[in-house]
């Protein structure tokens, strides 16, 4: 691998990146998708510090009122404020999206590459693995691992990507193993490079479509794992604000007080909406069959 | 077919057996079972605290455990919780409730899937399509326990309003103590099954319906596709017989590989309706860090999962010989 290839490889990637982005821009509901996550983002990671209210602070002229211009979603039975207890959920929700995210996409990327790679026993010991850690429903282990962990977010999200990396594998033994034995693959591999050069530099640049489409998915999965967690009361544990528990608390007032009900959820679908629909446009943005007019 | 089917099986034994140690190594990380005794107020006696470790084999060194365990689980005995029940015959109960559910939900959300993700494939870019697409989309974005809520709160409310006297229940699986014969039990039933798996159902349908779309799309394109089609069979013939059919072969490993979807789904929603399923004895289990009962439900799930995914390998053989071949 002299300087010039690596070049031409920088070169290729960089090319690929504006391909990329130019089509993921024609595709009108992923980009808008993708400002509204943004912001989405932005506000319950910095929103919590900026809103006058904190999430665990009482307002005692203010016990279960609807929403109103000092509360905009209302406030619970003791005074909380729902729109600062959601910024916090909210924060919670993208804090262990973004963890799980990058854990699962890169144990995923290296089981799933080494197994294609290596195929024989390599691959049959790693995929076996995957297949056990498929037969145990996830929310089981997850429930089982996070009900020990003492209810930290950090915790709940490490639980969770330790069994979440699976697709992403299945996804890059795919590609690799198809890619494996194409031409150029050959000759780098005369021309003396390693397995794990050959991996980083010809086969996974090539899987990077897949890997960051399952990765978005990954987001989405892990949004709504964490809050599925803590609604059966085994995730995030108070005094911590997580979105579950509030819908959780919130499901007894759907008719008395419907805003404790309805904030919350609709938080988690337009977050995990947004993520799909980028991931979607990327998805087709990647695919280079995809009718550039469309 | 045959030596298809006894290949599948001999791996799936291995698995479940490679699963067993995984699933004992989790509930040791679960912790000490006998913290909640230790605690109580007031004191419970040293003696009946070693006895009770001594009943639970806590005595005993981890690998030890397992093999005593693993001994009396291929007979099917999944030994004491941590009340002195047999875990066994509670699992089973238990999964027979869960089973309910997941049945009449998968066999729902398997025919809207297919129904509309055809049809969204056959009229692509159709106002159909973008309605079937973004209602998966939005179905998949919805955490199952709050549509599960929508719909008990509000579903159930009108139907039983606009039809003057109550057709849906939505509190446990059927009602306790009923009087009456075969019709009226079914009947009671079904009312109580109707919205947990309704919601469980459109979330399946939700990745489901998408897939079939995908698998439908590539079919379409296929060369023995415009051949068919070129020799004069009606679209709807050709759709049927040529595209369908072979899209439901990925379809079926897709379903069976999903099961951690449609059983984590099912836990949720049993606790939204108040169902005495594998979803509270689950929670049960991890609170009370029971350890047999912990191994007990993840094992019988293991079994029915490896269960489902090998009638996926059977069901993929029937429909493409290509698989039959291996």
């Amino acid at each position: 691998m002299g300087e010039a290839s690596a070049t031409v490889q920088a070169i290729a990637v960089s090319g690929q990146a504006r391909s990329v982005a130019r089509q993921f821009c024609r595709h009108r509901l992923a980009v808008a998708s993708l400002v509204m996550l943004i912001v989405v983002v932005l506000l319950s990671l910095v929103g919590g510090a900026v809103w006058r209210w904190d999430h665990d602070e009482r307002d005692p002229a203010a016990l279960s009122s609807p929403p109103s211009k000092v509360h905009p979603m209302g406030t619970d039975g003791i005074g909380r404020d729902v729109l600062a207890q959601v910024l916090q959920g909210a924060q919670r929700s993208v804090q262990v999206a973004l963890v799980v995210a990058v854990i699962s996409t890169a144990v995923g990327t290296l089981v799933g590459a080494f197994a294609g790679y290596h195929r024989g026993a390599v691959d049959a010991v790693l995929m076996r693995l995957t297949d056990v850690a498929l037969v145990v429903p996830s929310i089981a282990v997850f429930a089982l691992l996070a009900g020990s962990s003492g209810g930290d977010w950090l915790a709940v999200a490490l639980v969770i990507a330790l069994f979440s990396w699976m697709s992403v594998a299945r996804v890059v033994r795919g590609v690799v193993l198809s890619l494996r034995e194409m031409g150029y693959v050959e000759s780098a591999r005369a021309s003396g490079a390693g397995p794990a050069q050959i991996i980083a530099t010809h086969l996974l640049p090539n899987a990077a479509g897949p890997i960051i489409v399952s990765g978005t998915l990954a987001v989405a999965a892990a949004i709504l794992a964490e809050s599925g967690l803590s609604y059966l009361g085994l995730g995030i544990q108070p005094p911590d604000v997580s979105l579950g528990r509030l819908i959780e608390t919130g499901q007894q007032a759907v008719h008395t007080r419907p805003w404790l009900f309805y904030f919350p959820g609709a938080v988690i679908v337009v977050m995990c909406l947004c993520v799909n629909f980028v991931g979607d446009g990327l998805r087709d943005a990647f695919d280079p069959t995809t009718d550039p007019r469309t | 077919m045959a030596g298809l089917i006894l290949r599948r099986a001999a791996a799936a034994l291995v698995v479940l057996a490679l699963a067993s140690v995984l699933v004992h190594l989790l509930v040791v990380a679960l912790g000490d079972p006998l913290a909640e005794l230790r605690r109580r107020n007031p004191p419970v006696s040293t003696q009946v605290i070693e006895a009770r470790r001594q009943d639970l084999g806590l005595d005993r060194s981890a690998p030890q455990r397992y093999a005593e365990w693993l001994g009396r689980a291929v007979q099917g005995d999944f030994g004491e919780d941590i009340d002195g029940r047999r875990v066994a015959p509670v699992v089973w109960r238990h999964l027979l409730v869960t089973l309910r559910l997941v049945v009449a939900a998968v066999a729902v959300a398997l025919v809207l899937a297919v129904v509309l993700g055809t049809y969204a494939a056959a009229h692509q870019y159709s106002a159909g399509d973008h309605a079937v697409t973004f209602a998966g989309f939005l179905l998949l974005s919805t955490p199952v326990f709050w549509l599960a809520t929508l719909l008990k709160e509000h579903v159930a409310i009108w139907t039983n309003q606009a039809l003057g006297f109550q057709v849906l229940y939505t509190v446990g699986p059927q009602t306790p103590n009923l009087v009456g014969g075969f019709w009226v039990q079914a009947a009671d039933r079904l009312g109580h099954l109707a919205l947990p798996a309704t919601a469980l159902a459109l979330v399946l349908f939700a990745s489901w319906s998408r897939f079939q779309r995908a698998a439908t799309l590539d079919g379409l394109e296929n060369d023995h596709v415009r051949l068919a089609r070129a020799t004069g069979a009606s679209s709807h013939r050709v759709l049927v017989r040529h595209v369908v059919r072979n899209a439901l072969v990925p379809l079926t490993t897709v379903v069976a590989v999903d099961f951690s979807l449609v059983f984590g789904g099912a836990i949720l929603i049993e606790k939204v309706f108040a169902w005495q399923g594998m979803g509270s004895l689950l929670v049960e289990g991890v609170t009370e860090r029971d350890p047999n009962l912990v191994m007990g439900w993840l094992m019988v799930t293991g079994v029915v999962v490896v269960g489902c995914n090998l009638a996926a390998d059977v069901i993929a053989a029937a429909l493409d010989p290509r698989v039959r071949r291996g």
